[in-house]
């Protein structure tokens, strides 16, 4: 098992490598450049200053040492300092990442516990009314932008209702309540946020779960469980569930990227001070240290996410780890 | 040939009703000019933000422009930005699955881990760090689109040729003389594109999800021409006053896109059901 978690550790280092080759090259390649942005503001800046400016980013070498340059300062975490407000953009990150990953987690969560109970049960009662139900849903939540049901949402709980908070992860009165009074406005605010960045994973788990399950059920040992006189439930919640389950979890692991990335739009739309909320706003200002920033960030945070759901694959199922051995 | 294809497709009650709505969208946004009860730009001082009524069936928007003519102009961009983005996610994924899977080998590995290494980003965040740095517009969406949903694509076309390369109808080719590119092109790509048109149609479908959701954060398509995606947007500015500016935008997103996952999903079982057993969508 040791082996098989260093190999596979082992095997992160180019994926890092190649992030970080990409994510330069789409920053330092594409046309428009950083010294462009700060002097946009200022038309009369000389070209003197541009100079100096570039020379002070490390701009005037060649791509290649400026590419070693930035990544021996990221292998200590080093991004530089933000265009915006001149803070240190791996301070910027760090300050950030709790809240979304709080978030992702939870919907990680909420997935799974909504997604494998529907499919498992549209599967063992296939065609039924419930099948058919789910599967109208499944398509449905496949369809649905998540902007678009965030909107709604906000307008019926939000609005018309009055019930929940539709910004911000706290109100603005909270230093004077109590720790619950404080747990309740925090899971308020994030109820709707959480509830939707689930919603297409939930869909699109629920569809996978079925299928596994229904290629567990037709298996011989399926059978032969039923064939000894066991009851359904023993069969279905003993012998089917646990080998359906397994590829659920490295889908889950897939469901990540998805995650991060959607954090982009609803911590924008809630107004959620995230990484999603941090990506966009250096976006749209063009704050190139903390754009590449985030981005490797975001996508090492996917490789970490991949990294733990084969680990519990290879845990739960021994065929993993045994034939990783061999190699 | 496609006939069989169609007698198959034809018995999917929901896939065909997916068809005519697209159909029906299509025309739309094609006779957009003539059937738009005004233009789309109009600004209208008198009826800023009017709920549906008889001369504005769905209201207006806050600058008294008509939200059905917007919505009808609107379905351009879908249908631009989902053809042409899945058209380069097409043809990057299958010239890189090509390769990978004809030659195999080094080739192979080289660019399996770069697929790889895109699809561990993030691809909202890539897409949103490349549209900063170009320029928002809809060309841009469309170029950035296709250039980060690539990848499914080539997984598969690698495969299909990874089985394909063996069979003996490829052998024999060989033996006649035909070179590298005539097998490829001539010999393996034909049989290996149905679920390459199965993948093409779920990704229109991702496509115009990912271009609304640009659109509204004010990436996509620029104002004043209108997308449903930046109606959304402005929906959202009103949404205590103008409901109508955040719900028809959105049903429409909604039923094109199921329309185009219903018809994906009617291809899929009438192409060869074989092929997709296994291939269920993921999370």
């Amino acid at each position: 098992m040791y082996y098989y978690i260093a190999r596979r550790m082992l095997m992160m280092i180019p994926m890092i490598v190649g992030i970080t080759l990409i994510t330069f090259s789409v920053v330092h390649l594409a046309p428009g450049d950083p010294v462009a942005v700060e002097t946009e503001m200022s038309p009369k800046a000389s070209a003197q200053a541009r100079e100096n400016l570039k020379k002070l980013y490390g701009l005037d070498k060649p791509l290649h040492i400026q590419y070693f340059d930035w990544l021996k300062r990221f292998v200590k975490l080093d991004f530089g300092t933000s265009f915006v407000d001149s803070k240190k953009v791996i301070d910027k990150i760090t300050e950030r990442i709790p809240i979304t990953l709080t978030i992702n987690l939870l919907s990680l969560f909420l997935i799974f516990i909504i997604a494998v109970p529907i499919g498992v049960i549209s599967a063992t009662r296939q065609y039924s009314l419930f099948d058919k139900l789910s599967t109208i849903f499944v398509f449905i939540g496949f369809s649905t932008p998540s902007f678009w049901l965030a909107l709604l949402l906000m307008m019926f709980f939000g609005v018309a209702l009055g019930m929940l908070p539709i910004s911000g992860i706290q109100s603005l009165d909270v230093s004077g309540m109590s720790f619950f009074g404080r747990l309740l406005d925090w899971a308020k605010h994030l109820i709707l946020p959480v509830g939707i960045s689930a919603f297409g994973g939930i869909a699109g788990l629920s569809r996978y779960s079925r299928s596994s399950m229904l290629e567990v059920i037709r298996q011989d040992y399926i059978r032969t469980a039923r064939a000894k006189g066991l009851k359904e439930s023993a069969v279905i919640f003993h012998h089917a569930l646990k080998n359906a389950l397994l590829p659920i979890v490295t889908i889950l692991g897939l469901a990540v990227p998805g995650l991060i990335g959607g954090s982009v739009i609803f911590e924008t739309i809630f107004a959620i001070p995230g990484m999603g909320q941090l990506f966009y706003d250096s976006a749209m200002a063009r704050d190139y240290p903390t754009i590449m920033g985030v981005l490797v960030i975001g996508s090492v945070l996917t490789l970490i996410g991949n990294f733990l759901a084969d680990i519990s694959y290879a845990l739960v199922d021994p065929r993993i780890r045994v034939s990783g051995e061999r190699n | 040939m496609f006939r069989i294809i169609w007698r198959r497709f034809s018995k999917n009650r929901l896939a065909v009703a997916g068809l005519v709505v697209i159909l029906t969208l299509a025309s739309a946004a094609i006779l957009a000019p003539h059937i738009a009860p005004y233009a789309p730009t109009k600004i209208d001082v008198y009826n800023v933000l009017s709920p549906p009524s008889i001369s504005h069936p769905l209201g207006t928007d806050e600058l008294g422009r008509d939200l059905l003519s917007r919505m009808i102009w609107g379905s351009r961009a879908s249908l631009k930005v989902g053809f042409i983005a899945v058209g380069i996610a097409i043809l990057i994924g299958t010239i890189v699955g090509a390769l990978a899977g004809f030659y195999g080998g080094r080739t192979d590995s080289i660019l399996m881990r770069f697929v790889d290494i895109m699809l561990a980003f993030p691809s909202f965040f890539l897409m949103l760090a490349i549209i900063a740095i170009v320029e928002p517009s809809i060309s841009t969406i469309m170029i950035v689109i296709g250039i980060t949903g690539w990848m499914d694509v080539s997984r598969l076309v690698r495969s299909e040729f990874l089985t394909l390369k063996e069979r003996d109808f490829i052998a024999a080719a060989k033996v006649a003389g035909a070179g590298d590119a005539r097998i490829i092109f001539r010999h393996i790509l034909p049989n290996a594109l149905s679920p390459v048109f199965v993948a093409a149609t779920f990704g229109i479908a991702g496509a115009i999800l990912t271009e609304s959701g640009l659109s509204f954060l004010g990436l996509g398509v620029q104002p004043p021409e209108p997308s449903w995606g930046n109606i959304l947007a402005s929906g959202k500015s009103n949404l205590t006053v103008a409901w109508w500016l955040s719900v028809y935008p959105g049903l429409a997103i909604l039923i094109t896109v199921l329309s185009y996952n219903l018809i994906g999903e009617g291809l899929r079982d009438s192409l060869d059901p074989r092929l997709w057993k296994s291939m269920d969508r993921k999370a």
